[in-house]
């Protein structure tokens, strides 16, 4: 397994280490915008397979880390310090999906409520030229069976793919979840 | 506590998942106690390495030693009792609390107190003030315990029969290891309850993984929404003297593993067979090809082919942090290591959908006792009962089926039998009777 230095990079995640330079078109920027707001509007209504077969490329790279905490200064204890929360490809994804839609999915019945507030955009360019780095931060609150909530508060680190007719999907996400403890009990939603 | 556990009859109380009094017995009888799991040793190779470790719901550090041993602390300052160390893990010569200043070496003895001569004028007895040290640290192939009690039963007694069963994973394996830090989340439980649920369920898998059996498929999906039981003698399940218990399906190793993986994992695992069958016998040899669950009395759960190990830690009697690894056998080549480690965290970890669906009986289950009335009720472990019996070829109690509750029996046995010893001066290790009452148990 790997640091999370190293999986930031793997992600492209380490554009936003420095600062980048920011979209500035106003289109493009609206027509991502809109493609982030799609996405949380499929999430927080159950319509997993539209997002999943809509949004996401075929080759997506879906990865949640948690990272262990270490001394700043740390030097002499090189195990790796990160967990896969997520690694996850497209396959892998499909059968979150899959199963979440299954009518033996006890879990989600009744359904489970979810609300996405997603803010900070920021977009640049990305590691090709049909591809965008965008960086936003959500509050994705789970609301479940009579008393469950459940909150999920981070950064996200995605890339898009602009398809040939100028809309997108997204090909990379990276999350670095910054609960060391994640208190929202599990994670089997899409952040 | 007299008709908390009922071991003639396979029953427990359901006020034993939220009774705060019971909880605070259970912390000083079993958690200081027993040994308890505190990291596996490849985290810490080196003199000066320590990660953190919970037991009970005391935070220890744990610390290898100049001359290679182990020995771990309370990780609280001895002036005015601040945590010494606040992250996980790393290498340190001295721990120095960040309150006051004072510090310690990685022996847990009192080493610098700032200002000493001037402020204390030389009144403070330092030796005194080390590091609070957990008694005894041991080691078994590998896995680090730690107990409270000087007097506890040395850890290779306490593990009992349950040693020739670990042995299968742990040693005739060729060893293993658990990969990276753990995946620490909160579930809304009483710790017994998923304690319980891995030691010895086989029954809740058709069912309360229906959809994520169907979806992954697997070597288990056959077993989707009950619409198959497994065949006579697919199974066994087993209970030990100290409580750890296991069930067994034969022959289906990677079973929680996705298909593709369970793939690999069965053509790496025939390259082996040969060489763990001439040296361990073939018996040993055909389990480590099977699919185990268990637990470890009192709160480390396993399972051998899904290749999770857990920790339930407790956080009063209706909250639990799980600390979730991936075990790999040491030798598995590095690309079968990664795809074991990604079947296991999608599966058992954080975002598992596997340990998803157990999160709500194991919430709903510990939660409902609250009621003054469900309180009352008792919890039915009969499964099998009156079928246990002991065998030549294999160390304890042995329910001969694949699905049964023989290991909750023998769980709960030994739970009522800690919660009630005065002390380990009393305990006979001789004393083969728990397996009698195992066997003449009877609804
Ligand atoms: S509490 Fe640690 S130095 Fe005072
Ligand atoms: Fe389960």
């Amino acid at each position: 397994m790997e640091n999370a230095n190293q999986i930031v990079k793997t992600m492209g995640a380490d554009v936003w280490d420095g600062d980048p330079e920011l979209i500035a078109d106003h289109d493009l920027l609206h027509r991502v915008q809109a493609f982030t707001n799609r996405e949380a509007r499929l999430l927080d209504t159950g319509r997993v397979r539209e997002w999943l077969d809509e949004m996401i490329h075929p080759d997506i790279c879906y990865v949640i880390i948690s990272r262990q905490l270490r001394y700043i200064e740390e030097r002499r204890y090189s195990p790796p310090d990160s967990v896969f929360i997520y690694d996850d490809d497209h396959g892998a994804l499909n059968a979150r999906v899959e199963q979440q839609l299954h009518p033996q999915n006890w879990r989600v019945n009744p359904h489970e409520a979810y609300v996405r507030i997603g803010t900070n955009l920021e977009v640049t360019k990305g590691s090709a030229k049909d591809r965008l780095f965008v960086r936003t931060n959500w509050h994705l609150r789970r609301m479940r069976r009579q008393y469950e909530i459940d909150d999920f508060i981070y950064s996200r680190h995605d890339e898009l793919v602009i398809t040939p007719d100028q809309g997108f999907k997204f090909v990379k996400r990276f999350i670095a979840f910054p609960e060391r403890c994640v208190q929202g009990r599990n994670m089997t939603l899409f952040l | 506590m007299d008709d908390l556990i009922d071991t003639k009859r396979g029953l427990q109380s359901a006020s034993m998942f939220i009774d705060p009094h019971l909880y605070e017995v259970e912390m000083e009888k079993i958690f200081g106690r027993c040994w308890l799991f505190l990291t596996h040793e490849s985290a810490i190779p080196n003199y000066g390495d320590f990660v953190i470790a919970k037991m009970g719901e005391d935070e220890v550090l744990v610390v290898r030693q100049a001359d290679g041993t182990v020995k771990a602390f309370l990780n609280v300052c001895r002036h005015r009792g601040a945590r010494v160390c606040p992250v996980e893990a790393g290498n340190r010569r001295a721990f120095v609390c960040s309150y006051h200043g004072w510090s310690y070496a990685a022996d847990g003895s009192l080493a610098t107190v700032p200002f000493e001569k001037e402020l204390y004028g030389g009144k403070i007895d330092r030796c005194a003030h080390g590091l609070k040290e957990v008694a005894k640290v041991d080691s078994y192939r590998g896995f680090l315990f730690g107990n409270f009690d000087p007097g506890a039963i040395s850890l290779e007694d306490y593990l009992g029969d349950v040693r020739w069963y670990l042995d299968i994973w742990m040693e005739a394996s060729g060893g293993v290891e658990l990969i990276g830090p753990p995946a620490r989340s909160i579930v809304h439980c009483n710790w017994k309850a998923p304690t319980e649920n891995f030691v010895g369920d086989a029954y809740h898998v058709g069912w309360t993984h229906a959809s994520s059996l169907a979806v992954s498929r697997s070597m288990f999906s056959p077993m989707s929404g009950n619409q198959r039981l497994p065949p006579a003698g697919a199974g066994a399940q087993i209970a030990t003297r100290f409580g750890h218990g296991l069930g067994i399906l034969y022959d289906v190793n990677p079973g929680g593993q996705p298909a593709q993986t369970a793939e690999k994992i069965l053509a790496w695992q025939a390259t082996k067979k040969g060489k763990i069958a001439e040296k361990y016998g073939e018996l040993k040899a055909r389990f480590y090809g099977s699919h185990l669950n268990g637990s470890l009395f009192p709160n480390v759960s396993y399972l051998w082919g899904t290749n999770t190990f857990k920790i339930w830690q407790p956080r009063g009697p209706s909250e639990t942090e799980v600390w979730t690894w991936a075990i790999a056998e040491k030798d598995t080549p590095e690309d079968l290591k990664r795809d074991i480690y990604n079947g296991v965290h999608g599966t058992f970890g954080t975002a598992g959908y596997w340990e998803a669906d157990d999160n709500d009986n194991m919430e709903s289950a510990s939660l409902l006792p609250t009621g003054w009335q469900s309180r009352k009720l008792r919890l039915n472990a009969q499964m099998g009962i009156g079928n246990d019996t002991v065998m030549d070829e294999m160390p304890g109690v042995i329910g001969q089926a694949a699905i049964g509750e023989t290991s909750y029996r023998g769980y709960y046995r030994f739970y009522d039998e800690i919660l009630k010893l005065p002390s380990w001066d009393a305990f006979d290790l001789n004393d083969e009777g728990w397996k009698q009452q195992l066997i003449d148990a009877d609804c």
